[in-house]
């Protein structure tokens, strides 16, 4: 599904534009219609048949070149309107897409959030391991520290381990993790107590004490891990939201205005049109009552008679005219 | 975790930000701004000191500096984005054309466009993002005989747009707050410069230590600044503007040229040229 822009809409000025063009183009050929007319009965005297189908053949002339102009944007309108419908289904698929996506975030929300509070609790379990140390073992401030931080860093490292095997998920992992980290930093805490010549209840203080602090510093790595995750899926969650909204957006409004806009642009046309083949009929029934007017009284009533037939011609050019115009309106989408 | 891990796949169609915060250089340059401003406010500082005490010294000091945040929040940064730009209100159909483009790219780059506010900018043939959430656009380029095609115009809004993803201008209301006392310095020398006989001189001497202090902060902003807008414009074509982009900036090469201007004008100009940008584009296409 590709919704990044193929289309090469013309912009609504651009369709504008080429209104005003018409409309002056239009404008233009009447004008040249008119001013045929009027430099004909100047400069020729006779008023005959064949002068009347000359005016009606150039008047029938300016209605086709009116139409052809205005076809050109009437395709233009034709396409857009076509490029409309087809954004339309895309958008429906993204919309669908999109909100497979949402769900799926939302189903795999993890509240593990607290990674402040967590790493306050890494904080003061580091120091209450480090002072129980001092106090148990007897050793100095700095070593208890260390041997502290290492045993939370220990614990730490297993649950980047885990993470980084993509084992977190299994149900078993994180116990047996968990496990294995308590009992290593205990025998280990043990040692160091054997090594130190420290037995009975302090020796088991240090191994309880290592112990804890290795599973502090694992449980809040392994809360951080999930929590950056969980940032990750709320920053996705966001984009897909926000993509969302912007798909409804332009299916619930931009879409509907464009259509609209469409359809007021093809009535306009059609009315353009119409006018101008209008005005051009006007023209030659006007030139031909000056013309029969000019003629002689026996040759009026044949003169009459003829442009009465040539107007029947202008307008069956123009109801086919209007036909078509209607016929090359698409069904609104 | 790997269930999350599989669930995390960034659908079909929604870009990734090219960048989440302002850049190094951003940063420093607002540092500068700060060092400047404190050194300019000194006597005012001192006076402070003299006359209340250390203490008062630096709570002033410090609310001067922590005032500068504010300039982060949305409203007021838009209000200083109009008061420095001057966009203005679209009419009706500028707000249609603006409206339906922005919709589109919005579409395409995954983000809510109610978020952002669209106006009408002063100039000709460009576009820009301003304050925290304004995109805007000249007039020429939204309707009359020069307005571009429409997705010409959405590109134009991609790349606007991605300065805000990017968060570029996050930091231009603070460092525009803590460059103030600069800015009086300015207006100062200004009005030096018009007292008979002497202001000129004054003014010269104020001239020097100003434009020492004002080049390196210009030259950092500018030099940062150029990384960016060539990441917006990836972050466009990966919105899939590239084509109509590359098309804007042939045009604008094309009404723009001119002379040079030397090293010291391409390190103080905030944009890179037209050329290099095509260049990236089409090598980020490659």
């Amino acid at each position: 599904m590709n919704t990044q822009p193929t289309h090469q809409f013309a912009s609504q000025s651009a369709m504008r534009r080429a209104f005003d063009a018409l409309q002056e183009e239009l404008e233009t050929v009447l004008r040249h219609v008119r001013s045929y007319l009027v430099s004909e009965e100047a400069t020729v005297a006779a008023a005959d048949t064949s002068r009347l189908d000359a005016y009606a053949s150039r008047v029938l002339r300016a209605m086709a070149e009116g139409d052809e102009r205005a076809s050109l944007v009437r395709k233009e309108i034709d396409s857009r309107r076509s490029e409309v419908a087809e954004r339309s289904t895309t958008l429906g698929e993204r919309v669908a897409a999109l909100s497979a996506s949402k769900t799926q975030l939302e189903d795999v929300g993890d509240s593990r959030v607290l990674w402040p509070a967590q790493a306050l609790g890494v904080l003061g379990a580091v120091a209450a391991a480090a002072g129980a140390i001092y106090l148990v073992l007897g050793i100095g401030v700095a070593e208890s520290v260390v041997l502290a931080v290492s045993g939370a860093v220990f614990g730490a490292a297993a649950a980047y381990a885990l993470y980084s095997l993509q084992l977190s998920a299994a149900a078993w992992a994180q116990p047996a993790t968990l496990a294995v980290v308590c009992s290593a930093s205990a025998v280990l805490a043990w040692a160091v107590a054997q090594l130190a010549d420290i037995d009975g209840v302090q020796s088991l203080v240090a191994v309880v004490f290592s112990a804890l602090n290795s599973s502090v510093g694992y449980a809040s790595l392994a809360g951080v891990l999930a929590t950056q995750l969980e940032q990750n899926r709320r920053r996705l969650l966001s984009q897909v939201t926000n993509g969302l909204a912007a798909a409804h957006s332009e299916l619930e409004r931009v879409l509907p205005e464009e259509r609209a806009w469409l359809e007021e642009a093809s009535a306009a046309l059609v009315e353009m049109e119409q006018s101008h083949h209008l005005q051009a009929r006007h023209h030659f029934a006007t030139s031909a009552s000056d013309v029969i007017g000019r003629a002689e009284a026996s040759t009026q009533p044949s003169l009459e008679a003829h442009r009465d037939v040539l107007l029947v011609e202008i307008d069956r050019a123009l109801d086919a005219h209007l036909g078509k115009a209607i016929r090359g309106e698409p069904s609104p989408a | 975790m790997s269930m999350v891990s599989s669930v995390l796949r960034r659908p079909d169609g929604l870009p990734a930000p090219r960048a989440l915060r302002p850049s190094l250089g951003d940063f420093l340059a607002l540092l500068w701004a700060a060092l400047v401003g404190s050194v300019i406010l000194a006597p005012v500082l001192v006076g402070v000191w003299y006359f209340m005490g250390g203490v008062a010294l630096a709570v002033v000091w410090a609310a001067w500096l922590v005032l500068a945040s504010v300039f982060v929040a949305r409203g007021l940064a838009n209000a200083l984005g109009r008061s420095i730009q001057g966009w203005r209100e679209p009419t009706a159909e500028e707000r249609a054309i603006l409206h339906a483009a922005c919709v589109r790219v919005c579409v395409a780059a995954g983000v809510d466009p109610e978020r952002y506010t669209l106006r009408v900018a002063r100039g000709t043939r460009n576009a820009h993002s301003s304050g925290r959430s304004v995109l805007a656009a000249t007039a020429d380029v939204i309707t009359g005989p020069t307005a571009v095609g429409g997705v010409e115009l959405e590109a134009m809004l991609a790349h606007e747009l991605a300065h805000h993803r990017h968060g570029d201008l996050i930091l231009a209301g603070p460092t525009w707050w803590l460059l103030l006392p600069l800015a009086f310095v300015d207006t100062l020398s200004r009005a030096l410069a018009a007292v008979p006989l002497i202001g000129s001189r004054l003014a010269l001497a104020l001239w020097f230590p100003f434009r020492a202090v004002v080049f390196p902060f210009r030259t950092l902003s500018c030099l940062s600044g150029r990384p960016r807008e060539l990441l917006a414009d990836r972050f466009a074509a990966d919105c899939g503007y590239a084509r109509p982009l590359e098309h804007f900036f042939t045009d604008s090469a094309d009404s723009a040229r001119g002379g040079s201007g030397g090293l010291v004008a391409w390190m103080l100009d905030t944009h890179p040229g037209a050329t290099d940008r095509i260049t990236a584009l089409r090598n980020a296409d490659a």
